[in-house]
């Protein structure tokens, strides 16, 4: 049940729910005393229901009482100390760069530390402290090694001992490096002028090689001069290290180790924590100011009007003016929330690549979702593939979808996807290009092509169909009439017609070829007259919207014809002997892999073209401002679920 | 064994698949693959990245050896004129198509590639512009399929409907000459990455452009089904 209550140029009376479109709004205005700002604020964020506008734009309706507030100056310090974690990160070997296959399934690592509030704003407090202890015992322990760890790394071959690196009575020993270039040079240099001392050259790096000379005492002066002509900078070994370079270098990693592990949840909850005050102050300069208050105006979700208000109030100690009141704004300035089912919900980031609905419009996520998983499962119907991308989904879940929303969703999309796939390769009776011969229930792709043909033509003639009727619908609960009749509903009675005139074959000016007729001048007239005589135009294009699913069953037949003559290669292979069976299997599967592959980047591009273009022509315009609340980024942390509970920053 | 005139047509057709469809392929990786190296010295980490940019392209090339492969392991069975048209058919048309799709994605490609550069996160808009062109191949390949199938190449009688070689050849050519969409869909879609690398929320209306020119591409598809489909090929 849905009740018509919206004008075309403003919303109102948001209190009435449509179907279909994106979550009603309430317009939230605060004041509040200036000593609850900042905990309001972080509460807000933490809560991620209050999309927050700026005041400047809305001081007329203030009447000017409130002044804008400039940019915090504290926030450039807030900044620097997030570049210090970020360069102490790094240097602990905390931000590690991983390959394309890692960063798709390779778990996170540990789970987000649980904190509180109070103890993150504990630990900002003592940021200054904490990262200047932590600066000093990493420069001390980690940096002051990093070349020598490096050194130790390169000389490794020369089969040299720690201890045999230190000068001695009888022996001259430098360690460092010289510029590649030169290393040869040096060496005959020493070699000619002073024979009795031997260079020995390492591992190069950036330009420069690491090495180690040796000398007899009396010739030290002379060999100082060489290697400093030639750009020598020494690496000195320090003391307590010893023995093969193995165990040295294990010593130092043990030390940094146990830099990291002493610095690591201090510093997480400091990047999390800087970065969620950064984004707060930032915030505050959208409010605006009189001499003892603040007031801000933002939009929550109506839904949770409740909740913000009762986070506001609890937060100011009761002493705040919370103001609640439906849209009045013009359409534009509504933010756009989208709220799907869980089932639907990753696709809203497809929905959202092409545009934001605007508040007034219907959100086609639900459509989206199910018709993008049937056009790709048609797509790439095979039983085996899709069990493979549903594998392949399942795997990035684990991996990548443990560390970012955005991953979780993509990965839920390839799973169903996947499942898709998988139950049209049942029914078309599709397994890796027919290896496995499966009878059809529905359709065989492969043997009926015309067939299969018609059912793509007759689905994009529903998907089409659809799309008008979603345009009917916005424009019927905006009560734009006109669009409605002379658009959507011109365009259906054609559509109508067409189908009659297709079904019956009677063109006849009498019975049912006169409906038919009927029919498509009383929409030919509509178009006319709503849309102008550009409108007829129009009508190729539909015919090519249609059309356009041809694509479906040639991406189809392109893959099962690939996978069949693979299959067809790999049989002659396998005559061969000895060898035969297990090359054709290899081949198999290599490309079997790579179609799979291939065919994924390839369905998923035409899936979304055919929505983007054949679908959301017929009613999406998008456009919307998109809902973007108060929110606290968090990359290592979770606040705990009880106020005081969780783990105490350290 | 087969005449002279059947082998060369049928052999040529072979070659027709993979060569005209190399060709576009390679044309169009060598501009994927050049902008790939130029981002190696800049981003290193975003190997992977241009690399699946630059692999796709290849895919025209090998719907063309498909298209080769099927036709030289059915020659032993090509004993009329009629069959032999038909493999040459099949090679003039998915040749064609890969040559056309492959220059074109190729175009696409390295312009995602220099978006992928300045920022990674365009890299399935990106994705999603550079495999439109595709469209072309995918319908020479289909069109080549069909008609091989009509003269039984893939392990199905060939066909005796009157006029068939002269009706592949025609099926053939629709779809060949209206490929020359995926070439310009091509150059529009390297104009929308660039355009969408700037202002990501115009990504969406920039497709509308991009697939416009495909309009004619399927309406060659269509002409050719009912080709083949009123000469009894299908």
């Amino acid at each position: 049940m849905f009740i018509f209550s919206m004008q075309v140029d403003s919303v109102k009376s948001c209190q009435w729910m449509a179907i279909l479109f994106p979550e009603r709004m309430s317009k939230v205005r605060a004041i509040l005393f200036e000593g609850y700002v900042e905990e309001v604020l972080a509460a807000l964020q933490e809560s991620n229901c209050f999309h927050l506008v700026d005041i400047k734009e809305r001081l007329p309706r203030w009447n000017e009482i409130p002044h804008a507030i400039p940019p915090r100056e504290d926030v450039g310090t807030y900044r620097r100390q997030l570049q210090r974690v970020n360069r102490l990160l790094e240097d602990l070997g905390f931000v590690k760069t991983m390959g394309i296959l890692e960063q798709l399934f390779k778990p996170r690592e540990r789970p987000p530390i649980e904190v509180t509030l109070e103890g993150e704003k504990e630990l900002l407090a003592r940021a200054e402290q904490v990262l200047a202890e932590a600066e000093d015992d990493v420069e001390q322990n980690i940096l002051r090694y990093r070349l020598v760890r490096e050194f130790l790394l390169a000389i490794q071959r020369l089969k040299i001992g720690v201890n045999e690196l230190r000068s001695s009575a009888s022996l001259s020993v430098r360690t460092g490096s010289i510029p590649s270039d030169a290393a040869e040079e040096v060496e005959m240099e020493l070699a000619s002028k002073i024979g009795s001392a031997s260079l020995y050259a390492a591992a190069a790096k950036e330009r420069r090689r690491f090495v180690v000379v040796l000398s007899y005492p009396g010739v030290s002066e002379q060999v100082d001069v060489i290697l400093k002509n030639n750009g020598f900078q020494e690496i000195a070994i320090p003391p307590q290290l010893s023995g093969p370079p193995t165990k040295s270098l294990s010593t130092l990693d043990l030390r940094s180790k146990k830099i990291a592990r002493k610095y690591q949840s201090s510093l997480h909850i400091l990047h999390d924590a800087l970065l969620t005050k950064t984004a707060r102050l930032e915030a505050l300069s959208k409010l605006g100011r009189t001499e003892r208050t603040y007031v801000m105006e933002g939009w929550v979700p109506l839904s949770m009007v409740e909740d913000a208000t009762r986070i506001i109030q609890r937060h100011s100690d009761g002493l705040a003016t919370v103001l609640v009141s439906p849209p009045d704004d013009p359409v534009a300035q509504v933010p756009t929330k989208l709220h799907n089912n869980r089932a639907l919900r990753p696709f809203e980031m497809l929905t959202e690549m092409y545009g934001t609905p605007a508040y007034n419009e219907v959100d086609p996520t639900p459509f989206f979702g199910a018709f993008f998983v049937l056009f790709m499962g048609l797509m790439s119907a095979d039983l085996a593939g899709g069990m493979i991308i549903a594998l392949g989904g399942a795997l990035m879940l684990r991996g990548a979808g443990s560390r970012t929303t955005r991953m979780r969703q993509l990965s839920l999309i390839v799973i169903s996807v996947g499942v898709s796939s998988a139950v049209l390769g049942a029914l078309t009776g599709e397994f890796m290009g027919g290896i496995l011969p499966l009878p059809s229930i529905i359709i065989s792709t492969v043997e009926d092509p015309i067939g299969f043909l018609l059912a793509v033509l007759v689905l994009g003639v529903i998907h089409v169909v659809l799309g008008l009727i979603l345009g009917a619908y916005t424009h019927a609960v905006n009560r734009d009439l006109r669009n409605l009749v002379t658009g959507d509903l011109a365009w259906l009675l054609l559509m109508a017609a067409g189908g009659m005139f297709l079904i019956t074959g009677d063109v006849g000016f009498s019975g049912q070829g006169l409906v038919n007729y009927g029919l498509a001048i009383t929409s030919l007239i509509l178009l006319l007259l709503g849309q102008g005589p550009a409108s007829l135009l129009d009508i190729t294009r539909l015919i090519s919207n249609i059309i356009s699913y041809v694509r479906i069953m040639a991406i189809n037949l392109a893959s099962a014809w690939m996978t069949r003559t693979f299959a067809l290669l790999a049989s002659l292979i396998a005559g061969a002997a000895i060898v035969g069976l297990p090359l054709a299997a290899i081949l198999m599967l290599f490309s079997y892999m790579f179609i799979i592959t291939i065919s994924l980047f390839v369905t998923f591009a035409h899936s979304l073209r055919l929505h983007y273009v054949e679908f959301f022509g017929k009613f999406f315009k998008g456009g919307g401002n998109r809902f973007s609340p108060l929110t606290s980024t968090r990359e290592y942390t979770t606040v705990a679920a009880k106020t005081g509970g969780g783990s105490v920053v350290t | 064994m087969s005449s002279p005139e059947i082998l060369v047509m049928t052999i040529g057709g072979a070659g027709l698949a993979i060569g005209l469809a190399g060709i576009g392929a390679s044309i169009g990786q060598r501009m994927a693959a050049s902008a790939s190296t130029m981002l190696m010295a800049e981003r290193p980490e975003r190997f992977g990245l241009s690399l699946i940019l630059t692999v796709l392209v290849e895919t025209s090339a090998i719907y063309g050896l498909l298209v080769s492969i099927i036709v030289l392991v059915g020659l032993g069975g090509v004993s009329s004129s009629d069959q032999a048209m038909g493999a040459l058919s099949a090679g003039l048309c998915v040749g064609v198509a890969g040559f056309c799709t492959g220059v074109g994605e190729g175009v696409a490609a390295s312009a995602s590639v220099g978006a992928v550069a300045e920022r990674e996160a365009i890299f399935g808009k990106s994705l999603v512009l550079t495999v439109l062109p595709e469209t072309g191949a995918i319908y020479g390949l289909l069109i080549a399929v069909l008609i091989l199938r009509a003269s039984g190449f893939l392990g199905t009688p060939p066909t005796h409907a009157e006029g068939a070689g002269i009706a592949s050849l025609y099926a053939s050519l629709v779809v060949s000459t209206t490929s020359v969409t995926s070439y310009l869909q091509g150059r529009v879609g390297a104009s929308a990455i660039s355009s969408a690398s700037k202002r990501e929320e115009v990504f969406g209306r920039n497709l509308i452009f991009v697939v416009l020119l495909e309009s004619v591409s399927i309406y060659g598809l269509l002409i050719s089904i009912l080709i083949l489909s009123y000469t009894g090929l299908l």
